[in-house]
């Protein structure tokens, strides 16, 4: 028995971005490489980078999307995607985008020179508000890189807007 | 019978506790509609991760995450319950204090020794005068509560149970269905997998299936990932449902005291009328009275 449909779901925390939506092919950006599933594909489950994800719906049409990053499950008949968040190619906002990257970079640097003066020696007595700002800073430099990814794959979805089919809303 | 001044006094007594109601009724409308919102949003999401992670649960060798696996050598069990931080929300707190302490009775005949772990003021006062162990208790976190905050707790509790601290735990808290209905939800946060009730079965027979899954990077990899990000969702979800019930009973517990003092006024307007009426006959009284003895 093999399905000649998917029924792709995509949902992120604040919406229903796809919800069974009849799909030919899926593919993605997982985290050990790009993949396309075919209906009928064995059980499958991996994470995603933030990047793009296409679909094609059974008129053959082709449609893309960007997800910042996430867990995809691929079944023989549905495949579910769990995204952090999910964006429209055409809704994209490639300013923005340069903006929250520039953000992100001077956070990060930011961070690092923090955590760059405090060499070694921080380590034979700290103090606990001491220790409560390292470990706050070393928030604070993971959030930045994962903003900065957020912001990088949004740049590189609006410069390559024109190259992948989107369906505009 | 009162004095008519009483009975003024009592009237306009009333209307102020009416104004007030109505003020707290329209508050809670107000930041029922926010959260109600971002609840239902997020439910889709926290379904689809909750299904996952219960497939990956039962598909998966145990050995594959240690949250996966009971551990056996703790008699501990952790309940997480969610309250509010404020009252005046009609039946909200006590409907859960009362499925708390059926629950903690239960896990103490099964052998187990129950401890809490609380959140909002009203379920600390209510835990602290009685005789059960608190693990935690969190008290005016529910009015900025976000991701991050829901994502310390997972961590904790996360990493209280790998630590073999606990030997289950479960998380209440009341789930917002519509307006009228709120319904209290007791359920396992770990271990994840099978209810007890299950009989046990070794992990190739329990899942024949468990080879034609494909995890990408290796299991090891990916669940560890994955896991804590799935039960984070759990408690974020659990607390947004909470807050949302809890803005909507109190929406609702206002709308009805806000009926009572309609109905206090209107029963005490009448008996202001009918003294004024006494009053006003006897009066009367005494002027015909003392113009019939003049005439007399």
């Amino acid at each position: 028995m093999s399905a000649r449909e998917f029924k792709l779901t995509v949902v992120t925390p604040d919406k229903r971005f796809l919800w069974e939506t009849p799909a030919l092919a899926v593919g993605a950006i997982g985290s050990e490489g790009a993949f396309t599933a075919l209906p009928g594909h064995v059980p499958f489950l991996t994470d995603l980078k933030a990047g793009r994800v296409w679909y094609r719906d059974p008129a053959g049409q082709e449609d893309s999307f960007l997800v910042t990053g996430g867990f995809v499950e691929v079944l023989p008949e549905e495949v579910t995607i769990l995204a952090d968040s999910a964006e429209r190619y055409d809704e994209i906002d490639a300013e923005r985008a340069e903006r929250a990257q520039r953000r992100a970079e001077q956070r990060l640097r930011d961070a690092k020179n923090f955590l760059g003066a405090r060499p070694q020696e921080a380590k034979v007595q700290v103090s606990p508000e001491e220790e409560e700002r390292l470990k706050k800073e070393r928030m604070e430099l993971v959030r930045a890189e994962a903003a900065l990814q957020r912001a990088t794959a949004r740049m590189k979805a609006a410069r390559e807007r024109s190259k992948y089919p989107h369906k505009k809303k | 019978m009162a004095s008519l001044k009483d009975i003024k006094r009592h009237i306009s007594a009333v209307k102020q506790t009416q104004k007030l109601t109505r003020a707290m009724n329209m508050v809670a409308a107000a930041k029922l509609r926010a959260t109600q919102n971002r609840t239902e949003r997020f439910r889709y999401y926290a379904d689809e991760h909750a299904r996952l992670i219960q497939e990956i649960a039962d598909r998966s060798p145990v050995e594959a995450s240690s949250l996966l696996s009971p551990v056996e050598d703790s008699q501990k069990a952790l309940i997480l319950a969610i309250s509010s931080d404020r009252g005046l929300c009609g039946s909200f707190n006590s409907n859960i204090f009362s499925t708390l302490d059926k629950a903690v009775v239960r896990l103490i005949d099964e052998g187990l020794e129950p401890e809490l772990f609380l959140i909002g003021r009203k379920a600390r006062d209510y835990y602290l005068r009685r005789k059960i162990t608190i693990h935690k208790a969190m008290v005016g976190v529910l009015g900025e509560m976000d991701y991050l905050a829901a994502q310390l707790i997972a961590n904790e509790l996360i990493e209280s149970y790998s630590a073999g601290n606990y030997k289950e735990i479960w998380l209440l808290y009341t789930r917002f269905q519509s307006l009228s209905r709120l319904r209290v939800e007791f359920d396992r946060f770990l271990p994840l997998g099978q209810e007890e009730s299950d009989q046990k079965a070794g992990p190739s027979e329990l899942n024949p299936e468990a080879l034609d899954y494909l995890v990408e990077p290796k299991a090891e990899i990916l669940l560890p990932r994955l896991i804590p990000r799935s039960l984070t969702i759990l408690i974020y979800r659990a607390l947004l449902e909470s807050v949302t019930s809890e803005n909507a009973a109190r929406m609702q517990a206002m709308d009805n005291a806000s009926k009572s003092c309609k109905d206090i006024i209107e029963s005490l307007t009448m008996a202001y009328n009918k003294a004024r009426q006494a009053a006003v006959t006897s009066e009367l009284l005494d002027i015909v009275n003392g113009a019939e003895a003049l005439r007399g």
